[in-house]
Parts: C-alpha cells; structure tokens; sequence
C-alpha cells in the first residue's frame, strides 16, 4: 500500500501542484493572446511585477490578500497604460508591431525594477507554513492551497466567459471583430477591458506564486516562457485548452522529471509541445 | 541615375571601410569594440534576411549566434583547427535550422508560434548549458578562448580586426545583393503575397526555409567569430536580452534594407562601449525607449529619415 503511493499518488501529486502552478501563470496570457492574438511579450514581466509589488506591500504591512489585490490592481493599471499608450493603435494596424512594443516594455520594466529595486533576488514569505505529509512526503499546506485557488480562478474564468454577458461580449469581439461591432459591441473597449483583466491576472499570479520563487527583476522571461509554452500547447481560443497547456507543461515535465533529469525532461517537454504544435497545425498568422 | 541597391551597397562599403580605417588607427582597447560592433552588424544584418525580407519573426535569432561561439569554444578546447571549426558551424547550425523550419516554419504568413519556438530554444539552450559544468562550462562558460591561427601565425588584435572587417564587408554586400537578386524579389513576393507565390509555381515553405538557413549559419558565423575576440563563450549569449537587442536593431535600422540594420548594429554596438561603461544602468532603459519610439512612430526605421526611395518592406 505505502510503495503504492510512493509510486503513484506522490508523483501525481507533484505532477497536479506544477500544473497549477503553470496554469496561474498562464491565464493573464490565455485572456490577452489565446483570446485577442496579441502576442503580451510582456507577460512574464508582469508577473514579476506584481510579484515585487506584493514584497514591497507585505513589508509595508499588508496581509496576503491585500497585497495581492494591490498587486492586481496595479498591474491592472499598469497593463491599461500600455494599452492606451500604444497597444490598441498598432493592434489595428500590424499585429507584428504590437509584439514588438510590448517586447519593448518587457525590457522597460525588467530593466526599471532593476534601477529602482537593485538586482538582487528577494523573497516573499508564504502566508502560512504548515505542513502536511502525503505517502511519506511532506508538502507545504501553500502547495495545496495553489492547487485550490487554480481550480478556483478556472472556473470562474471559464463561467465568466461562456455565462455572462460579459463573456460573451469578450469572445464575440475575439471571434469576429466587424461582426461584434455591428451587433453594437465597442471592441475598443472590449479589448480595453480584456488587456486589464489579463494584466490584473498576471499580477495577481505573480503576489500568489512569489513565496515560490527568488524573485529578482530577470526573472520574467522564466514565467513568459513557461505560460507561452502551455498557450501554444494547449491551443488558443479554446476555453479548455489553458487546462491542457499547464497539464502538459506542469504536468508531465513534473512526471518525466521524476525518472529521469531536469535536461531531458526540458527537452521532452518541449518535444512533446512541439507534437501537440504539428498535430494541430492551426497556427496564427499575422498579417 | 544610381538604382537604391547600388546606393546600399555603396553605403555598406563607406561605413564598413571607415569602421575599419578608424580600427587600423585606434588603440588595442577601443579596436576590440569596433571589431565586435563590425560582427555585431554581420549578425543583424543576417536577421534581415529572414526577419525582414522573409518576413519570418524569429525571437530566438542569438541561438544560433550562441552554437556558433559555443562551436568556436568548444573547437578551441578540442584542437580542431579554426578554418574545420568555422566549417563544422556552419554545416551544424545550417543542418539545425533545417530541423527547426522542417518542424515549424508554415508556408503562410508571419507565424508567431515559429518565433516563440526560436526563443523558447534559445533560453532551452541556456537552461542546458548552466546546468552541464564538466563540458559546457556550466554558468562561468568556456573562458580562456584565445585568438585563431593563421598559417602558424598567431593573429594580433590587428590582424583579426582587419580579416574580421573584410570579411564582414564582404558578406554583408553579398547578402545586399542577395537580396536585390531573383531569390531575393521570390522571398519579397512569398512575404507579402504567399498565396500568389504559390500560384507561380514556387514553394513558399522551401523559399522561406532558404532564407531561415542562410541567416542561421550567418549568425553562427558571427558568434564563431565573436568568441575568440572576446575570450569567452557563456550563456549569457543565450538570454533573452541577447535575442532582443539583434532584433532592436533591425528595426531601429530599418527592416528589410540589410544596410539599415547592420549600420544600426555598429552605431548601437559603439554607442554602448562609449556610453554603456559610465551609464551602463540606463543603457538598456535608453535602447528600450528608443526601440518603443521607433516601433510607433517611424515603422521604417532610420533608414526612411535617409529617404533611399525604392526600399521594400512592409
């Protein structure tokens, strides 16, 4: 019975726990590029940004909870900026131009937390460090309470878009921009609105995930590549498809990994990305 | 009247010949910043084939910069002579780029998923290198690299310079010409039109992987020339900075004009080795203002405030 769940129920415990955590990376991403095709090259960088709002917010006082809502909420603002600034105007005209602009705010913001907040790593306390043993393990209570809050920000994503109004409104606008605005949808908003929540998401991810990582200002092109890796995976547009990214990025490197090294299961992941990339071979095309 | 291609040409030759001037008359140290502004231009200048004239997005174009000084590295530490070295790279990266096209590159438009493939291959390779210290040298990298022979010869900083700048010269008005040539105007055509390309009877997907493997093996030429200038190959080469900065000058310079890019990799690389030891903190922050401000304001790049009519891009 033990050696059974040391064979099985650890790993796949572990397996889960990753998969939730590159599913909380990746949902800022799904809304902004999986939905509206703009390729947020800026994402990772988001994350680490609400992941250093919250040190700043804990050493201020705040509570966990309260530190993550600010981080939303300025990352949130953050993202609305970048959208006003320039990200809805080159959306219309070249998709390849709105890449390179937000590439160009990765580098902006990556580079200005360096200059304001020193190059070292920082690290953000867990709100609560309990442990609990599972088959002879023991795993932080955090871990599970990831596992918790990604099923939780999944289903409420997933009801938010295919149930209200809302939602609708988001996926009519992604689906079909001319027809969303005959049907009297202002897509500018829309798209407004959607850039927000997915930034608000990323920066929320990044307070939630920060106890997990030594955050420092390069970190960001780790949690970039991690979340591109599940969107290209699991496939865009498709509601369920986040589920199936950070099933196959979290997931099964965290299993391959179990037998082998972190080499290979690096290279199995992204050969395994890549077949599931050939298999559907629905690419997206920018004009 | 002088058609735009002989004007790019000309204009390659001038700064690359006064590059090399201003490198023969200065000192050891600023030399050695001039020859790598000079490789760095090499670099970019090979980006523009497939990112600017095959309109293929590539976010992991130091990939291949980073095998070539690995290659040059590794070359060094095994004995192989320079020149088997340099011909190992090539056929490696060349043969590597294959792959990747054969497993990514579609035949329609810009394709973002094969641009982020290149970057996540890139920062893949990063993660290997760090984690392998016995033969790739780990997070230090393969220090120590010394400056190739030349028929016995041991090259001197000038020697290298000057061979370094004339064959930089020389391939980046071969790859202008490639451009202006009919492989040039096809790869134009399957960039802008790909459904009409293939209506002619081209294959957009085998014209397009051409262009992709002619800039990898470019790239990996520059970094194998790269690394024994500098002493070091590490994996730094890798990050994502390194792909970004090649990409900041191709746009800043002015996408699918081959001299646009390369003149705005030497202006670039030497701006930062006179400003960069002082300000070094902001030196990024300024490339990244500079890059934001060209990407919405001037989609041409420098080269349109030089108004050289006749320039294609898109």
């Amino acid at each position: 019975m033990l050696a059974a769940t040391e064979m099985f129920l650890v790993p796949m415990l572990d397996a889960l726990i990753a998969s939730a955590i590159v599913l909380l990376l990746s949902f800022g991403l799904f809304i902004i590029y999986g939905l509206f095709r703009v390729v947020n090259m800026a994402h990772g960088e988001m994350v680490m940004l609400g992941a250093y709002i919250a040190s700043i917010s804990q050493g201020a006082g705040f509570g966990f909870t309260s530190a993550t809502l600010l981080a939303a909420l300025f990352v949130g603002l953050v993202a609305v900026f970048m959208d006003m600034l320039c990200i809805g105007r080159l959306r219309v005209q070249s998709p390849v131009a709105t890449l390179l602009a937000t590439w160009g705010f990765a580098l902006l913001i990556s580079q200005s937390v360096r200059l304001l907040m020193g190059a070292g790593g920082r690290f953000v306390s867990a709100p609560f460090d309990a442990v609990v043993q599972v088959g002879g393990n023991t795993y932080p209570v955090y871990h599970l309470f990831l596992l918790v809050i990604a099923i939780l920000i999944s289903a409420a994503t997933w009801f938010i878009l295919v149930r209200t109004r809302l939602g609708h409104r988001v996926r009519a606008t992604a689906e079909d921009i001319e027809l969303a605005e005959l049907s009297g949808i202002d897509s500018r908003t829309i798209f407004t609105c959607a850039f927000a929540i997915g930034g608000a998401m990323a920066g929320a991810a990044g307070a939630v995930l920060a106890p997990l990582y030594a955050i420092n200002p390069f970190v960001g092109s780790q949690f970039s590549v991690l979340s591109f890796l599940a969107i290209i995976a699991g496939g865009l547009g498709n509601v369920f498809g986040p589920l199936l990214g950070a099933g196959v990025v979290g997931g099964a490197k965290s299993l391959i990994n179990n037998w082998s090294n972190i080499t290979i299961s690096t290279f199995a992941t992204l050969a395994l990305v890549a077949l599931l990339m050939i298999l559907r071979k629905r690419d997206v095309e920018l004009r | 009247m002088l058609s735009f291609g002989d004007r790019a040409t000309a204009s390659i030759l001038v700064v690359g010949l006064f590059v090399l001037a201003t490198g023969i008359l200065s000192d050891d140290y600023f030399r050695v910043a001039l020859c790598t502004a000079m490789i760095f231009g090499l670099f970019a200048a090979s980006t523009d084939i497939s990112f600017g004239f095959g309109g293929i997005l590539n976010l992991g174009a130091a990939l291949f910069f980073g095998l070539g000084a690995y290659g040059a590295a590794l070359g060094q530490l095994g004995d192989i002579p320079y020149f088997w070295t340099l011909v190992l790279v090539l056929l490696v990266s060349a043969s590597a780029a294959l792959v990747i096209c054969w497993a990514g590159l579609t035949d329609g438009r810009t394709s973002v998923q094969f641009g982020l493939l290149g970057l996540v291959l890139s920062l893949s390779m990063e993660q290997v290198i760090i984690s392998n210290y016995d033969i790739l040298g780990g997070s230090n990298g393969l220090a120590g690299i010394k400056l190739p022979y030349l028929l016995n010869y041991q090259m001197t900083s000038l020697t290298y310079f000057v061979i370094v700048s004339a064959v930089v010269i020389f391939l980046v008005c071969l790859i202008q010409n490639v451009t202006k040539s009919h492989f040039g105007r096809v790869l134009i055509l399957a960039r802008d039109e790909p459904e009409k390309a293939q209506s002619f009877g081209y294959d957009v997907w085998a014209i397009k992987t051409y262009a992709v493997v002619m800039a990898s093996a470019l790239a990996a030429l520059s970094g194998a020339l790269y690394a024994p200038l500098v002493g070091i190959a590490y994996p730094g080469l890798f990050a994502i900075a390194s792909n970004m900065v090649v990409l900041v000058w191709v746009i800043v310079g002015g996408r699918a004009t081959i001299v646009g890019p390369f003149v705005g990799a030497v202006l670039f690389k030497t701006i930062e080795f006179e400003i960069g030891s002082v300000y070094s903190d902001w030196y990024l922050i300024f490339l990244a203002l500079i890059f934001l401000a060209v990407v919405i304001f001037l989609p041409g790049g420098l080269v349109t405030l030089l108004n050289l009519n006749g320039a294609s891009r898109r």
